[in-house]
């Protein structure tokens, strides 16, 4: 074993936090921030005050976005990848899996925790030097285990030491961003810092008459309307708009905000268009988007192109198509085997929903064969690829199911006439079929999709 | 694709180099059935330079038959390739994914 290096291994599990997951759906609890930074990076501070040289996230459930944030560490000057495990391991599981990454040299486990309060001045490599092996720091909010070689016992002077403060319901969240937008000094916080208690992220425009008290915290791209106040004790997040004369106090706005004119919010988070009482937990959705809403990004270029070579796929679809259907569908109704079904998609979704129209047919009889052979029971739903409704390929969701397992991955993009799983001869459930439409929404492209759809037409597995 | 087979700890350990795409899934297919592959097995995907869903689908079937087996199947060593692919299709739910064949064999 070599003995020189010191690597942290933070370990996420879909259960822990859960009452953060049931909150903010839309991202992973360590991406949620606290302080205008998200939680992961106060454990990659951490890990880097204590020396590590290198960082691993090993977790049971996906973490693309935090991924996709943290990448390599190499805008923190530090290592990091990542490892897959699975909800039933067990800490001695875990390191088995990722055995040749503790192997290195002496290995930090933080496993539970979403936030280590540290102070910034201290040097937590004599803390981590002195500590022996086993259980360094423990509490109700997670704990942190030193495995690897032991003890150095000539440690001279005083040794600091991480805390894990309790956080386990909105309210403790809410009083630990108070406390440490109090104590910046013991945090590296993002934004610029003239005064104590005053952090200005980039592109902030402060219009004539408003007010900003401190402490405050105001992230980058903010604009503060006329005859506003802002704080004290308010943490404004990125992308945010407080409109003219409203009062921001002692509360939380995450990202993508927009609050209206006139209005007061004071003691509260706001996330978008959901209102938090931190001391009961209760919810508010406010439904008037003129009041409270978040802004949505709008659609890129490629995202225009592959909707225009879709449509325009649908539309030659529905010219070949349209004699075959003229004729089958009207002997499908005579002989009872045209089903429609409507279903909402995305089910459980609170964001603007869609109904979608499936028909079925039964391979019953000659008719019934050559219509599925010829895709007769697509052409309806081809008209709506021509208005953008639906895309010509994609993820189609299951007939036969409500998709209660459906991920966020495809719930971002419309569903479609004909599924990539459709293209691929393999899948045997709906978790397979999901497989496949998400590799294939990662890597297809406009032109593979049409591709991928002549795949699907002719496989003999959808025929 | 190269096919290499190998033993450790009594079990028998696969390691695959080049590409698990359309093209080369028949290849290791027929490997898979062309001999007795009964028993724990792990698969060392290190020098698997792509994988693509045909690839995957390969790897959820082998899974599936071990598991009704009552058989263990682990993977090994994936490069930060392959581990991408597993994440964006959530495949990683469906393995014992480990860093280190060793330690998979239960060195």
């Amino acid at each position: 074993m070599n003995t020189g290096s010191v690597q942290t291994l933070i370990v996420l599990r879909e259960e822990e936090h859960a009452w953060l997951q049931d909150l903010f759906r839309s991202r992973h609890p360590m991406m949620v921030t606290l302080c205008n930074k998200p939680f992961i990076e106060y454990l990659i501070d951490f890990a880097i005050l204590s020396g590590s040289e290198a960082l691993r996230i090993a977790s049971d459930s996906p973490i693309t976005d935090l991924e996709n944030y943290c990448g390599n560490g190499s805008r923190w000057g530090i290592t990091i990848d990542y490892a897959h495990i699975l909800p039933e391991d067990d800490r001695e599981r875990l390191l088995e899996k990722n055995r040749q990454f503790c192997s290195r040299g002496k290995t930090m486990l933080i496993e539970k925790t979403l936030f280590v309060a540290y102070d910034k001045k201290n040097d937590y490599r004599l803390w981590l030097r002195a500590c022996p092996e086993g259980v360094a720091v423990s509490g109700t909010s997670g704990s942190i285990t030193i495995l690897g070689n032991k003890q150095e016992n000539s440690i001279p002077g005083p040794i600091p030491e991480p805390s894990l403060p309790m956080l386990l319901t909105i309210g403790e969240y809410y009083r630990l961003a108070d406390d440490t937008l109090k104590n910046a000094d013991r945090y590296i916080l993002p934004g610029y810092s003239s005064e104590p208690d005053c952090f200005l992220g980039r592109n902030v425009v402060i219009q004539k008459g408003a007010e900003i008290r401190k402490p405050v915290m105001i992230g980058n791209n903010v604009q503060i309307s006329a005859g506003s106040i802002i704080g004290p004790g308010a943490i404004i997040g990125s992308n945010v708009i407080i409109d003219r004369e409203s009062v921001v106090s002692g509360s939380i706005l995450m990202d993508n905000t927009f609050i209206g004119e006139q209005l007061e919010v004071k003691g509260r988070i706001a996330d978008g268009s959901l209102l938090i009482d931190p001391e009961s937990g209760a919810t508010l959705q406010m439904e008037d988007p003129h009041l409270m809403s978040a802004i949505q990004p709008g659609a890129s270029t490629k995202q225009i192109i592959r909707r225009i070579i879709h449509a325009l796929a649908a539309l030659a679809l529905l010219i070949v198509l349209a004699l075959p259907f003229l004729i089958l569908r009207p002997l499908l109704g005579l002989r009872r085997n045209w089903h429609t079904k409507k279903r909402l998609f995305p089910p459980g979704a609170t964001a603007k929903k869609l109904t979608i129209e499936q028909v079925v047919i039964r391979p019953e009889g000659a008719y019934g064969r050559l219509a599925i052979a010829l895709s007769i029971d697509r052409y309806p739903s081809l008209f709506k690829v021509l208005g953008g409704k639906l895309r010509l390929i994609g993820h189609r969701p299951a007939v036969s199911s409500d998709t209660s397992t459906i991920s966020s991955g495809c719930i971002a993009m419309n569903p479609a006439v004909f599924g990539y799983a459709e293209t691929e001869e393999w899948p045997e459930n709906e978790r397979d079929e999901l497989m496949v439409d998400h590799y294939h929404l990662l890597h297809s492209g406009s032109l593979n999709d049409i591709g991928l759809l002549l795949k699907a037409l002719l496989n003999k597995k959808h025929m | 694709m190269n096919i290499a087979e190998s033993t450790i700890n009594g079990i028998k350990v696969l390691s695959l180099e080049g590409v698990l795409n359309a093209a080369s899934s028949p290849k290791f297919k027929a490997y898979l059935e062309t001999a007795d592959h009964s028993g724990p097995m792990i698969i060392n995907l290190e020098q698997v330079e792509f994988i693509d869903s045909s690839g995957l689908g390969l790897l959820v079937r082998l899974a599936r038959q071990k598991k009704s087996a009552n058989e263990a199947l682990k993977l090994a060593k994936m490069n930060d390739r392959v581990k991408r692919v597993f994440e964006i299709t959530q495949a990683h739910s469906l393995f014992d994914i480990y860093d280190d064949i060793q330690a998979a064999a239960g060195n």
